[in-house]
């Protein structure tokens, strides 16, 4: 459903991201490990057109994006939610989710904030909150619920667990599963939180300086131990 | 006593409101496109020059207030096509590159604007009578109210409030703030952030010659008009907090009536307390009277 490449990508004259290749399957979970500084978020943010200068395909279900605006990929039905979350301070929970109906698919009925908030109970209760009011979990979660709330068919979650505390990590990770099972939504995930990661997808890429140095599932993953001492630092 | 201090507190907010209708175009586009536009004065020139021109055409000097209004909105309408055009050809190009770059390309459209004066209307001075309507003036015990003034003062009003609904309690505004605070976000949930952008551009414009032809009862036309409140305008937009339209509603206020009281005083240099207000505001408050939020 979506791929990815190989994509370069530049913040300046700094060469972030070297021929990445990658590929999103129809409702598939998939992850981008990586250390600080691996290239994951210019990864995501290459495919959104979020930033850097970005050269290579990107198709989505066939057809080339790499020249569209970000609203216009939003459009189609990839949903981003950046590691710095950007809740709308001056809105409420409920306004925040309502500007994700934006990027409604022509001819898709988005859902409504009720129905969010039957995937998020905990957002009910804050609906008139103030986003500048919210803890950080809160934050994070309700820019999720803003993100799924146009039913995209592929979420872009970047480092969504951090600074989170574990269980919010946990609950976090149930509702994601709980809303992409509903939708048949695939997920494109860059985390630093192995356990989150793998409770969430199926396969992985691991990046280092901007490349892609292991791709695989997950029991591919552990049969190589020394990756994750090599690349990840755990 | 009582005429000592209303008499300057009514002039001061017929300024006020003056500074402020002129501001309102500029600050709704700094406030969203963080663009501080040059031009603005050049634009409202053009409205005034095509509302002039218009109620030429439209029957000569006994002008009604309805042909007035409709004059005002003719010249908002001409300068927002204007406007439609400049944001495809200049505005937008520059989105992506420094800042300084526009203050450079308003700056030259601010002069395109004095040349195409030059050219289309000439150099002569012109000058257009106040509608009868509104050319009386109430008397209240020592203090005379030109009509004029005061109903310049409750369009500034109503503008104010106006915008001030339009950006705190619909869902229209909201976009706005949304925008102009976090750009980046509002284009990755769909938000069409360019097309925005045009049509604020387009209402600073419409704003500029709506406005152009409002004043143009107390305006002697000339091609210079472009400075005639550039200064005091930009002054209350940055003691109002950059793009602040709450700001700068109140900091054009606040100048203007401090500058009618000193001017009272100290009759022989007029003016010189709107800088001496502008400048202590801005050693008290360097953010701005409305800081923290956009718009």
């Amino acid at each position: 459903m979506l791929e990815v490449g190989p994509l370069d990508a530049f913040y300046g004259d700094s060469y972030v991201v070297q021929g990445v290749r990658l590929t999103v399957g129809e409702g598939e979970g998939v992850a981008i490990l990586g250390r600080n500084g691996a290239g994951k978020s210019t990864t995501m943010k290459a495919i959104m057109a979020g930033g850097p200068r970005a050269v290579g395909p990107v198709l989505h279900r066939g057809t080339s994006i790499a020249d569209l605006a970000d609203h216009e990929r939003a459009r189609r039905g990839l949903a981003l939610v950046p590691e710095d979350r950007r809740i709308y301070p001056h809105l409420t929970v409920a306004e925040n989710i309502a500007m994700g109906r934006h990027a409604a698919r022509p001819g898709a009925t988005p859902y409504t904030v009720e129905e969010i908030f039957a995937f998020f109970p905990v957002l009910r209760d804050l609906a008139q909150r103030l986003g500048f009011e919210l803890s950080g979990g809160q934050q994070q979660l309700l820019a999720v619920a803003r993100a799924v709330v146009a039913r995209p068919d592929c979420l872009l979650l970047d480092e969504p667990t951090e600074g989170l505390a574990p269980v919010l990590v946990e609950a976090l990770a149930r509702q994601i599963e709980h809303i992409r099972s509903a939708d048949g939504m695939a997920l494109l995930l860059t985390e630093q939180n192995v356990w989150f990661a793998r409770k969430s997808t199926t396969r992985l890429y691991l990046l280092d300086s901007g490349r892609v140095v292991f791709e695989g599932s997950w029991d591919a993953f552990d049969a190589r131990p020394d990756l994750q001492s090599r690349y990840l630092a755990l | 006593m009582l005429s000592s201090i209303a008499g300057p507190l009514f002039n001061g907010l017929f300024a006020a409101m003056v500074v402020f209708l002129f501001a309102s175009g500029l600050t709704l586009v700094f406030g969203i496109l963080r663009v501080l536009n040059f031009a603005h004065g050049g634009l409202f020139m053009i409205g005034a020059y095509l509302a002039f021109t218009l109620s030429g055409v439209t029957g000569g000097s006994e002008m009604g207030v309805l042909r007035y209004v409709l004059l005002c909105a003719l010249a908002g309408v001409g300068l927002g096509i204007l406007g439609w055009l400049v944001e495809r050809s200049i505005f937008r190009p520059l989105q992506k590159v420094d800042e300084a770059y526009s203050l450079i390309a308003t700056y030259a459209l601010l002069l395109i604007c004095e040349g195409a004066v030059k050219a289309i209307w000439g150099v002569n001075f012109r000058s257009v009578p106040t509608p009868p309507l509104l050319a009386d003036a109430w008397i209240a015990g020592d203090v005379v109210m030109p009509v004029y003034a005061v109903f310049v003062i409750a369009v500034g009003v109503a503008f104010y409030a106006a915008l001030e609904w339009m950006l705190h309690h619909t869902q229209t505004g909201k976009l706005m703030k949304s925008v102009a605070s976090d750009p980046w976000m509002a284009g990755k949930l769909g938000v069409n952030v360019p097309r925005l952008y045009a049509w604020i551009v387009i209402a600073g414009f419409f704003l500029a010659g709506v406005v152009g032809g409002l004043l143009l009862p107390n305006q002697t036309l000339s091609p210079n008009l472009a400075n005639a409140f550039v200064v005091q305008a930009f002054g209350a937009l940055i003691v109002g907090g950059m793009g602040n339209v709450r700001g700068t509603f109140l900091a054009a206020i606040l100048l203007s009536v401090i500058d009618s009281f000193g001017s009272l005083y100290f009759p022989e240099i007029p003016g010189l307390f709107f800088y001496v207000a502008m400048a202590i505001m801005l050693v008290v408050r360097p953010q701005g009277l409305m800081a923290g939020g956009s718009l």
